[in-house]
């Protein structure tokens, strides 16, 4: 086994993704564990549009990339895309505010559209960041200030997740024996935001602005890492803390890699207080990296898509812990909701409009959930309306089911499954693709 | 008990994933109903096919199977959906008026046109702003080089921002403390010991009198009925009493009227705001604009609109033709021919069409031929299908409801139409659209008070609260709110009345001088300040502070070449340059 210090030597002039591999290879050494081989391309494809794209890849893109099967090629092709910011920009705004927004009086959508324009645009993630927490302005318009909205009962516990994977929810009410943050770190992070005031200009429109604070030295806030404002602008100073810090670009690595992966190097990514990354040395490159890239999104999407951890196969439920959090295989997800109903629509040739897109999403959570959590009968009741009438509104498809497979699970039928399907009416076997879990997961 | 423990997102998965399965065996069902019984076979037979990997077999355990089998079995009707755009205005509940109405900035009294009142700017101070500014400051010696070296940072533009920010804080307090003598100033001119009314605003005078007039109206038809209440009212629980202080208070049901009945009784922009809130939400700077979220369903329904437009003609041809030969024989009939000729009744029926999934030509055509399926003929022309008389009869009763309403809301919706933003061409599409028959005819049929009779509008709003009993006595019995509510939601009411005084004596001893006894009177008057609060309201909306500007004068000096700091602000600025460096130390590698 090398010493950290020798294979950093050595991973001088290495491709990102290639150091992502080097590390990850000689954890696994380490552990014992056999990393699964790499998948294959028709796998890669589904795996990667899904992951970047967020739907299945469509038939003209299936025969196009089994003729020139270029991995780094068709990543870069769907980062530049214009499905990208629109997919991580709801996968961004759910890992914000989530899907029950309206009730707390927050609007999920400008947010989402807000995140994919800085998408579009390559906006560093600690500019995004940096925005969301010192935003100010109309939340039927201005998209950032939607997240404080959301969380303005607590948004020191949602800002120290989501931005520096800290929990202080414990924090809040006493002090526990073995957690490092106490509740006087809790309540002078929450001073910070003191000064945000929630003006209700009209229905529907929340005004957030920023009123200047003064307060004698013991009173003023405290940043975890120690730091007080020198202004009275506290919040803003609190944006700058935050995205400057090392936890920081930490958390965002681990962020992306768990989005990607699975599961994050530190698991469960918003808790790095109590949680070992499950390889150092693996977690200090991607840290290094988003800083080095500038918190270049894409950039980070890339070299982890191009690593071989990206690319194995799936593992089959049977594998040790350390294969799991060593990434030796890729571990299946399960589609969102976007993803379903974005794939169910491309499977079947019906080109979604945005609007399309936005009412059934809502259709299918935001109304119920708003309601009320409990309610979670209504909730399957909408989903259900939702999808019966996305597969009322599906028309007959051509072809037969060498053709639907490669629609549906954009990949051939096997030689046992050509016999299963031998003389089925056409209704049965789309029933049983849509339904199968190798369509409803990302594997 | 399921799942609480389970993360939100795996429970929507799965939820998910059930559900899309119980819809496809629908599907199925509907394909070939015969089939039915082989599905669940086909299913396990992928089942025992997962080859590719274990976790990839298709979900067939023990509930949601059962659930999928009976489904297969009883396959049920799915509901039609609709989409709405806009928002019916929600029962007036007392406390939904209350929570509403905290935001109110002026309790003095009003808001009619609502507006709010907070200016500001120094959010906006981005690093390129300070950049721009930074260009411009013209000294070349070390204090000016260090400031526009700060100004190119985070730190410097948050220092700016801080100092921006001070000032603006402190110019909104000013304001809004000087606000009521200054308006005073600006209508009235001190002459000796008198105050006489400025020249130019002998207009104003007019106005104010004129509206003060058509309030006193609401208020005594409000009071007439309040007594009236307040005599039948039984007092057993201290609910009944604290209700009964409320309604026989001076001043508090006067808060109720200007916050929840006036902009009912006459349509305002509050209302429309109300209504249209699906789509519009009113900005900072008084602008209607088109929500974010609201766009590519805004966009549709201005297109259908468009349609609708290509075949109007033709289509108040056709509706007018088949109304000519409905019969005139007897009262009810002459209600429905004289709302098939209306052209405001072919207008309602595009909005059914626009609703519904769009106004083409085919689907015009579709639905007069309903209207005619509920005809058939009679002695003296067409009449209605005794079948149908009770569904015809609703939907007339509520034309004629929107018919009334609309008359007065014309003017309001023209006036809304009139402050939608400049955005875009969306915008400019609406605007159009909102000064149609359409509009006026499907907004007005929307209107909660279509009385336009304070007396019967307060009475509408209390018997929510309030019941009568069989002997004739009234009691309080909230219907969906619990007392305790009930009880918090008058009290704010009486505090925001409370409020609403003091402020109030200011004004009168300000007024006290006024020589023109007529237009004093009505100003000291309870009708009078709800106007003035109307007033109130939008002087503070004009008086927006500029912190940036203010900051700048301060600090320096306007020369041909550039800013140039000022010398006596050269401390403050150097202030400034340390807060930015303290700043800059903190963010060196900070680790936790």
């Amino acid at each position: 086994m090398l010493t950290s210090s020798l294979l950093a030597l050595l991973l001088i002039g290495a491709s990102p993704q290639d150091q992502i591999d080097t590390h990850l290879g000689a954890a696994q050494r380490h552990a014992g564990v056999q990393p699964a081989p790499l998948c294959d391309d028709e796998t890669f494809l589904r795996r990667v549009t899904l992951d970047l794209a967020g739907r299945i890849p469509t038939r003209a893109e299936l025969t196009a990339f089994r003729r020139q099967p270029n991995r780094t090629a068709k990543i870069d092709q769907l980062l530049a895309g214009d499905e990208f910011p629109r997919f991580w920009s709801q996968v961004w705004t759910s890992a914000l505010v989530g899907y029950a927004t309206e009730r707390f009086e927050a609007s999920r959508e400008p947010l989402r559209i807000w995140l994919e324009e800085q998408l579009r645009a390559n906006t560093p993630y600690d500019k995004i960041a940096r925005e969301l927490i010192a935003a100010e302005g109309e939340s039927a318009f201005d998209g950032p200030v939607n997240f404080l909205v959301r969380h303005r009962e607590q948004p020191a516990v949602k800002v120290s997740r989501i931005f520096l994977g800290v929990r202080l929810d414990c924090a809040r009410c006493h002090d526990h024996p073995f957690d490092r943050w106490t509740r006087e770190d809790f309540d002078r992070f929450t001073r910070f935001f003191d000064g945000v005031e929630y003006r209700e200009v009209s229905g529907r429109n929340i005004r957030v602005l920023e009123a200047p604070r003064e307060a004698s030295e013991e009173d003023r806030p405290r940043f975890l890492s120690g730091a007080k404002p020198r202004t009275s602008r506290w919040r803003d100073e609190l944006a700058l803390f935050v995205t400057t810090c090392k936890p920081f670009a930490r958390n965002y690595a681990n962020r992306v890699w768990y989005q990607l992966l699975g599961r994050g190097v530190v698991e469960p990514p918003d808790d790095f207080s109590a949680n070992e990354p499950s390889s150092p040395e693996l977690m200090k490159h991607l840290t290094e990296l988003a800083r080095e890239t500038k918190f270049d999104t894409r950039a980070m999407i890339r070299a982890i898509c191009n690593s071989q951890a990206y690319q194995r196969q799936s593992g089959r439920g049977e594998e040790s812990f350390n294969s799991h959090s060593l990434f030796a295989s890729f571990t299946p997800k399960p589609l969102t909701i976007e993803q379903q109903i974005h794939s169910l629509r491309i499977a079947f040739d019906l080109s979604p409009t945005a609007l399309q897109i936005q009412e059934n999403i809502r259709n299918a959570v935001e109304e119920s959930l708003d309601a009320d959590f409990s309610e979670t009968w209504a909730y399957r009741d909408n989903v259900q309306d939702e999808m019966s009438r996305l597969v009322r509104e599906l028309p007959r498809l051509e072809g037969d089911f060498e053709d639907w497979y490669e629609r549906i699970l954009s990949r051939s039928p096997t030689m046992r499954e050509r016999k299963l399907c031998e003389g089925r009416p056409q209704s049965q076997v789309i029933f049983a693709l849509t339904h199968s879990n190798e369509f409803r997961f990302n594997h | 008990m399921l799942h609480w423990f389970n993360p939100l997102a795996w429970l929507a998965a799965f939820r998910f994933d059930e559900c899309a399965e119980l819809a496809a065996d629908k599907m199925a069902i509907e394909d070939e109903p015969a089939l039915a019984g082989d599905l669940a076979g086909a299913l396990l037979l992928v089942a025992q096919d997962a080859t590719r990997t274990r976790i990839l077999a298709p979900a067939a355990s023990g509930r949601t199977l059962s659930r999928r089998l009976t489904r297969l079995i009883e396959p049920t009707a799915q509901p039609g959906e609709r989409m709405m755009l806009t928002k019916r205005i929600p029962l007036l509940l007392l406390l939904t008026a209350l929570i509403g109405a905290g935001a109110v900035q002026v309790n003095l009294v009003a808001q009619d046109e609502p507006l709010e009142a907070i200016g500001g700017g120094a959010g906006e101070i981005t690093v390129k702003a300070a950049q721009d500014f930074a260009a411009k400051v013209a000294g070349t010696d070390e204090l000016h080089k260090q400031f526009k070296a700060a100004l190119q940072t985070e730190a410097g533009a948050l220092a700016l921002r801080d100092r921006v920010g001070q000032m603006e804080a402190e110019a909104r307090e000013e304001a809004y403390e000087d606000a009521i003598p200054e308006l005073v100033n600006s209508i009235f001119v001190g002459e000796g010991d008198k105050l006489k009314l400025r020249e130019d605003k002998q207009a104003f005078r007019s106005q104010y009198l004129s509206a003060t007039e058509k309030v006193n109206q609401d208020l005594a038809a409000m009071r007439k009925t309040l007594n009236e209440v307040a005599g039948k009212m039984k007092l057993e629980s201290d609910l009944d009493k604290i209700v009964h202080r409320f309604v026989t208070n001076e001043s508090a049901p006067i808060i109720l009227y200007v916050r929840e009945l006036r902009p009912r009784l006459r349509p305002g922009m509050r209302v429309l705001e109300e209504i249209l809130e699906g789509v519009f939400a009113r900005r900072q700077d008084g602008k209607y604009a088109i929500r974010a979220d609201a766009r590519p369903a805004a966009e549709q329904r201005a297109k259908r609109f468009t349609e609708f437009q290509s075949i109007l003609k033709r289509f108040r041809r056709d509706v007018r033709e088949l109304g000519a030969e409905i019969s005139q024989h007897d009262d009810f009939h002459k209600r429905v021919h004289a709302a098939f000729t209306d052209p405001l009744f072919t207008a309602r029926l595009g909005a059914e069409l626009i609703e519904d999934g769009g106004a083409s030509r085919i689907r015009a055509e579709r639905l007069i031929g309903n209207l005619e399926g509920a005809l058939r003929e009679g002695a003296e022309g067409l009449v209605v299908h005794p079948n149908e008389r009770e569904e015809v009869g609703e939907f007339i009763e509520e034309f004629e409801r929107g018919k009334a309403a609309a008359a007065r809301l014309r003017a309001p919706l023209k006036q809304f139409a009139e402050r939608i933003a400049d955005d875009d061409e969306l915008h400019k599409a609406w605007r159009e659209m909102l000064q149609s028959d359409l509009a006026l005819i499907q907004i007005g049929g929307q209107l909660e008070y279509a009385t336009a009779d304070a007396g019967d509008a307060i009475r509408e709003f209390l018997s929510q609260i309030i019941n009568e009993q069989p002997d004739g006595s009234l009691k309080v019995e909230p219907q969906e709110a619990d007392e305790e509510e009930l009880i918090e939601g008058i009290s704010d009411i009486f505090r925001a009345s409370r409020a609403a005084r003091r402020r109030g004596r200011e004004l009168e001893e300000l007024l006290i001088k006024v020589d023109d006894t007529q237009l004093r009177d009505a100003m000291q008057s309870a009708a009078g300040k709800v106007v003035f609060g109307d007033y109130l309201n939008r002087h503070l909306a004009s008086t927006i502070p500029n912190g940036l500007d203010q900051w700048i004068d301060d600090h320096f000096e306007r020369t041909t070449a550039g800013f140039r700091i000022r010398g006596e602000a050269e401390e403050a600025i150097r202030d400034m340059l340390k807060d930015v460096d303290a700043i800059k130390e903190e963010l060196e590698n900070a680790d936790f």
